[in-house]
């Protein structure tokens, strides 16, 4: 190659040459649709892979999911409670011991659990009877439906 | 070459789907280019571009800064395509050496690139005549092109001595001033009118 004809940087006019002719070509774009794939699936990739070693969000009201051992000791605590009130109701004959056992298990739940969404079933049953009170009937007329049943049978 | 906005990487650390979204598509050409020069084949570079994007997204989160980031993509490009070419087989890529001389007496490349000339663009003359040169030189002399990459950049990114960098773009570019003659000639003259 020669090197004489130099350009005012130093570099020869051939070398100059071959850059020119060159370096717009060793730059090669990939086709669009293959563009788009890459982006695709290198985002969905990397999406997948963050969400399987992301933590699981803690705190968060109205999204936190209630342990099974909360219901669990809330029922215990519901078949402690009503059969104190019961005893102490059939020995005193006192009355509205029912709104007073559901005041006390949400207060309760709330330690627990933290405040209930309106989703959940005992707030949802809370309401329901605050709303129609004559809902708490309904076990006593399904008990009296059921022995009448059972009465007429054996008759 | 762009090296990427800090603010980027950072916010691609932290896994910002917008942030790693501009980090592939301001790279991917850099690195489908580079594809390209290692296995010579559009669909192989689109799968190894794909391959070492995803690689590079999910090891970003360890990136530190010691080098810059598109030094260590290319890296990564380079050596999963050199792993891939030795797994089907291919002849060892070896950037070390300057490989085996193209006869440019014997191989007739005045003819050879007139008669690609006549059925090709500019750009796929170019192509031809850089795919007849080793690989070390043709990797050497297409990370040169990204837009004056530093001969250190380049001996980090091929892991050669800086001297190895210098020898392969000189003698690189030497042969396809010797490949390109016709082309070159027409350009000047061209120029010269």
């Amino acid at each position: 190659m020669d090197d004489r004809q130099l350009w005012p940087d130093g570099q020869p006019a051939w070398e100059r040459d071959v850059d020119a002719l060159v370096r717009p070509s060793l730059l090669i774009d990939p086709p669009a649709d293959v563009q788009r794939s890459i982006l695709a699936t290198v985002l969905q990739a990397t999406a997948r892979t963050q969400a399987a070693v992301m933590p699981t969000p803690i705190g968060e009201p109205g999204a936190r999911s209630i342990p099974l051992a909360a219901y669990l000791l809330l029922a215990a605590v519901l078949v402690a409670y009503v059969a104190a009130i019961s005893s102490l109701q059939g020995l005193f004959g006192g009355a509205g011991w029912v709104p007073a056992l559901f005041t006390q298990l949400l207060a309760v739940s709330e330690r627990l659990v933290g405040p209930l969404p309106t989703g959940e079933p005992l707030a949802l049953i809370w309401l329901l009877l605050q709303r129609a009170p004559w809902l708490a009937l309904l076990p006593l007329g399904w008990l009296l439906w059921e022995r009448d049943r059972v009465a007429a049978r054996a008759a | 070459m762009p090296e990427p906005l800090s603010e980027t990487i950072r916010r691609a650390q932290a896994g910002d789907q917008a942030a790693i979204a501009s980090l592939v598509a301001e790279q991917q050409r850099y690195v489908y280019s580079i594809a390209m020069t290692i296995t010579k084949d559009p669909a192989d570079a689109a799968d190894l571009t794909q391959d070492a994007l995803i690689r590079f997204i999910r090891a970003i989160g360890s990136y530190r800064g010691e080098t810059k980031l598109s030094t260590w993509l290319y890296r990564l490009v380079v050596n999963l395509g050199i792993d891939r070419m030795r797994r089907r087989g291919a002849p060892p890529i070896r950037l070390d050496d300057e490989g085996v001389d193209v006869d440019v007496v014997s191989d007739d490349p005045i003819d050879d690139v007139a008669a690609v000339a006549e059925r090709a663009e500019e750009a796929q003359i170019v192509r031809a005549a850089v795919a007849k040169l080793p690989d070390a030189q043709r990797l050497a002399l297409t990370l040169h092109y990204f837009e004056d990459q530093r001969y250190e950049d380049i001996a980090e990114v091929m892991g050669v001595p800086l001297n190895t960098v210098k020898s392969h773009i000189r003698r690189g570019k030497e042969r396809l001033a010797v490949l390109l003659r016709p082309k070159l000639d027409t350009r000047v003259a061209q120029g010269s009118c």
